[in-house]
């Protein structure tokens, strides 16, 4: 982990409201692992508007020397970010954070994104996909979209770029690639499964639990309520998952004890430093 | 002439005038691979109490125009493990390292400084004690009092101090809340009861509110507001109990650059905080310093307690 001033090597729309975001990453600040996040300090768009608080992102790519992020502009710190151009200096600290872990050699790892949460499952999908895991246990993705106008077209954003660094366009292809092997769900049903990542995952013929086909191990990151029911599955079904949650953070580093969820133990958990990888069955999510 | 930053809180020396405020700092260790510690000249601990706290719900954060309303709830480990998991990296450090203490009763604060006291007596290998003073946060609900903060009580204050001061001849300082009518009046009342400095100020209650859900954006309703907002009464807060009292004030309330620790200077504080600010950037408290080491050359001023002075009104 580190605190350092990262040049923004491209910051593009990919589809209406989100963006990519790749930075040169720091040596010294070690490589970032699917799962794992940073923090970004918003600069002021207008005298005043600065936001006190960092915001934190997760990694969606690494590639070399460079990292990527996707984000949505919702509020006035993803604004500000929006507005920073390519080439210009942002104050970074990272990686922070728990990172998935790695599914057992006979697990089937099942990747589940929804919304904005599909970054870290991109990343993911990436890495296990270069360990070259044998057929039955190479990794699936599936992505949940409002609608299909709203699947990111990185493409465009690297045809865009022709002066990013060669491990800029490695990043960008990755995700790519990662995105063009996913099975996908749409709300309005305009683009592959019509329904949510869950109704999607619950069509798919059973994954052969008890015929000899591998266990499956979940992961995911996306909204609550999907994160909640994944994580009621695996339990049902007696096998691992590990979700990924967003919150609100101050310090991003397990200081504050600002960004904290309900533990289904009691007590709570730091989104930030216990997380943001929680395995099935840590967090009491609301009933 | 290079600035004496060393500053005298009661039998403690600091290093240089700027601490690390309470809550934004954890226990220093989740801070160490960003921040140079032992260059601060104080690092205050979250508050530890004798029992562990699980703290409020979240949400606990909600940020509004230049400030940040918070309701943590003093979530903490205890004394116990803050005594097995937390000292020994404190006491690792060079800096001084000011515990702050919290309860819902007065004798929970005895016990904690209590227990913190006897811990200490069997020493460290290293020679280090790794607590060179306790910082008194009396912003807690007084459960004897219907939940009434200790810090609204001038007698309550001076009781409680006194009582702290017969368990330790370390640095005992009280952490005042604005959320009073005079606060000079409970300045003196720590003065009266022993203490060395008092923190001058805690976060004033704030409230924000969804108005899309229609509910408060932290779960408990009310939080403490800090940040560049609550600067201006910070200062205000400084000025009158640095002439209400003799002893040490040391100021906090928004400082997020060396101007705003120099006004909190000007206005008496002979020391500050820097807390909120750092969740911006970590790397402001060791700029700050630079930024006050740097006016102080320019204005050929020798010591941070001769800063107050200059104030020209």
């Amino acid at each position: 982990m580190r605190q350092f001033d990262a040049t923004i090597l491209i910051n593009r729309e990919i589809s209406p409201s989100w963006r990519v975001l790749g930075l040169a990453w720091s040596k010294e600040a070690g490589p970032p692992k699917p799962g794992q996040f940073f923090t970004f300090r918003p600069k002021a768009l207008e005298p005043g508007d600065a936001g006190l608080l960092r915001r934190p992102l997760a990694f969606a790519a690494f590639a070399g020397a460079a990292a990527f992020a996707l984000y949505q502009v919702r509020g006035s710190g993803t604004k500000a970010l929006a507005a920073a151009s390519e080439g210009s200096a942002l104050d970074v600290i990272g990686p922070l954070g728990k990172e998935f872990p790695l599914p057992l050699d006979d697990e089937k790892p099942s990747l589940l994104g929804g919304g904005i949460g599909i970054g870290p499952l991109l990343f993911l999908h990436t890495a296990l996909s270069a360990m070259n895991r044998p057929f039955d246990t190479s990794p699936s993705l599936l992505l949940g979209f409002r609608s299909k106008a709203f699947l990111p077209e990185f493409s465009t954003a690297l045809e865009a770029s022709p002066a990013l660094t060669s491990d800029g366009q490695a990043g960008l292809e990755a995700l790519s690639e990662s995105l063009s092997l996913a099975k996908i769900a749409t709300d309005d049903g305009s683009r592959g499964y019509a329904g949510t990542v869950m109704d999607a995952l619950g069509a798919e013929p059973a994954a052969g639990i008890g015929s000899g086909a591998p266990r499956p191990h979940y992961y995911a990151c996306g909204p609550g309520p999907m994160l909640a029911a994944l994580d009621a599955l695996a339990r049902a079904e007696g096998v691992a998952a590990h979700l990924s949650v967003e919150q609100w953070m101050a310090c991003g580093v397990g200081a504050c004890y600002g960004c904290v969820l309900p533990s289904a133990k009691g007590g709570y958990l730091r989104a930030c430093a216990d997380g943001p990888v929680f395995a099935a069955g840590a967090i009491r999510w609301k009933e | 002439m290079e600035p004496d930053l060393s500053v005298t809180i009661g039998p403690l020396t600091l290093p240089n005038p700027v601490g690390v405020a309470s809550g934004t700092f954890g226990y220093g260790q989740e801070y160490g691979e960003l921040v140079d510690i032992d260059m601060l000249g104080a690092l205050y601990t979250k508050a530890v109490t004798l029992e562990p706290r699980e703290g409020n719900p979240p949400p606990r954060l909600t940020e509004t125009p230049q400030g940040l309303i918070n309701s943590i709830g003093l979530a903490n480990p205890g004394l116990d493990a803050f005594l097995r998991e937390k000292l020994p990296y404190l006491q690792t450090l060079a800096c001084s390292v000011i515990v702050n203490v919290a309860g819902s009763t007065e004798d929970d604060y005895i016990a904690v400084v209590e227990g913190l006291e006897s811990a200490l007596g069997l020493g460290s290998p290293s020679g280090r004690s790794g607590i060179d003073g306790y910082e008194i946060n009396v912003s807690c609900p007084n459960v004897a009092h219907g939940g009434m903060s200790f810090g609204t009580d001038p007698l309550l204050v001076e009781r409680l101090t006194a009582r702290l001061r017969r368990l330790t001849s370390r640095a005992l300082i009280v952490k005042l809340s604005p959320n009073v009518t005079d606060i000079a009046e409970v300045a003196k009342a720590a003065e009266g009861g022993g203490a060395d400095a008092v923190s001058c100020i805690n976060t004033l209650v704030g409230m924000a509110i969804d108005t899309e859900r229609c509910r408060p954006l932290i779960a408990r309703g009310t939080g403490g507001l800090s940040g560049p907002a609550i600067r201006p009464v910070g200062v205000a807060c400084t000025w009158k109990v640095s002439r209400a009292v003799s002893i040490p004030v040391i100021g906090l309330g928004g400082i997020s650059s060396a101007n705003d620790a120099l006004e909190y200077f000007l206005a008496g504080a002979v020391a500050i905080q820097v807390g909120t600010a750092l969740f911006a950037d970590p790397r402001a408290p060791l700029a700050i310093l630079d930024g006050i080491r740097e006016w102080m050359r320019k204005k050929g001023v020798a010591r941070t307690k001769d800063i107050a002075a200059l104030l020209d009104w």
